[in-house]
């Protein structure tokens, strides 16, 4: 009982304590609280940047627009790269002309001459009889069962 | 008071940057500092509370989903969350104050005890010491200078029930500012 009451002899009365923890409270407040979000560099435009240089002065050494200049560089060296993959692939032996572009446009004024024509188109794409001569060596696109392998005799002897 | 209407970023006129900005500036103004004495009232740290309020405001500029109609509330959970995340990854290192015991028997006034960062930090451990509701309390009296009636609304309790509750944190937090030191001799 006497520890007690000598405890609160020694407690902060509650006027020392108003002023105790509103001067705490005062001081626990952080300055920049009272910083409006539109001032937060969070929140500000990346063009704000670009803006602020002064004229003539390099967009280098703006820190946004760096990669811009390093991205550029990679898309112009892929793009090389992919131009001479096209190159290499297209001279191969094994390279078909025109497999890929079976339906480009031929170029009006060309001198490519298209393998198949209404004209040259006389036999039958599928079905019925295909024993018709397709060129001037009589090759024909019948189609056979069994190829003789056996030499042939020569011609003219 | 009106119920406000509801607000969602569209109508905050965010893909209007500068429009946006204003808007979310006039928030910023109402809600601020009340945000940050609740978040202060959990977590005892004055930047982190004001972390968790720029971090809040942030994610409502980021915002892009439905409505919210309550923008306040919706800032608060959002805070609040974001203190629950960093308090799980990080334990608060609050010092105790060895400068509270040299005080001891002297009689000096709050600016001579707050000159010190070292009973800055005691005096937040001893906040931390109180229950969450009379931190509350304590935050809405002295920081906000919330009248009793204000804090009965927000606390859904009596005026006389908060006086009691400011009455007896005020006596708590003294006692343990007694216990690391601190006294009252006049």
């Amino acid at each position: 009982m006497t520890n007690e009451s000598s405890n609160n002899n020694r407690l902060l009365n509650d006027d020392r304590m108003d002023q105790l923890l509103a001067a705490f409270y005062d001081s626990e407040v952080p300055e920049r609280l009272d910083r409006l979000p539109s001032s937060w560099p969070e929140l500000q435009p990346i063009t704000a940047d670009v803006k602020a240089l002064p004229a003539g002065a390099s967009t280098q050494q703006n820190p946004h627009q760096a990669p811009t200049v390093r991205r550029g560089i990679a898309v112009a060296a892929a793009t090389l790269a992919a131009c001479l993959m096209l190159m290499v692939f297209t001279n191969s032996p094994d390279h078909v002309p025109g497999a890929g572009t079976a339906k480009a446009p031929i170029p009006s004024g060309s001198n490519v001459q298209p393998l198949i024509t209404p004209e040259t188109a006389t036999f039958p794409v599928s079905g019925g009889s295909t024993t018709g001569a397709v060129d001037e060596n009589n090759t024909t696109l019948e189609e056979i069962e069994n190829i003789d392998l056996s030499p042939m005799p020569e011609r003219g002897r | 008071m009106a119920e406000k209407p509801p607000i969602s970023p569209n109508q905050l006129g965010f893909s209007g940057q500068a429009n946006g900005t204003e808007q979310l500036d006039e928030l910023y103004r109402e809600t601020s500092r009340e945000l940050w004495a609740i978040f202060y009232s959990q977590c005892s740290d004055p930047e982190r509370s004001y972390d968790a309020v720029q971090e809040a405001f942030l994610k409502l500029h980021r915002y892009d989903g439905e409505p919210i109609r309550d923008p306040r509330a919706w800032l608060l959970r959002v805070g609040q969350n974001w203190l629950r995340d960093v308090a799980r990854r990080k334990s608060s290192s609050t010092k105790l104050s060895a400068s509270l015991d040299e005080m001891a028997h002297k009689n000096v006034g709050p600016e001579d005890i707050l000159s010190s960062v070292e009973n800055r930090d005691a005096i937040r451990e001893a906040l931390q010491q109180l229950l969450e509701d009379d931190r509350k309390v304590l935050v809405m009296k002295y920081s906000l200078n919330w009248s009793a009636a204000q804090m009965a609304k927000a606390m859904d309790c009596s005026a006389a029930a908060i006086d009691m509750r400011i009455s007896r944190a005020r006596r708590r937090l003294a006692e343990l500012l007694t216990e690391q030191g601190y006294s009252h001799d006049e």
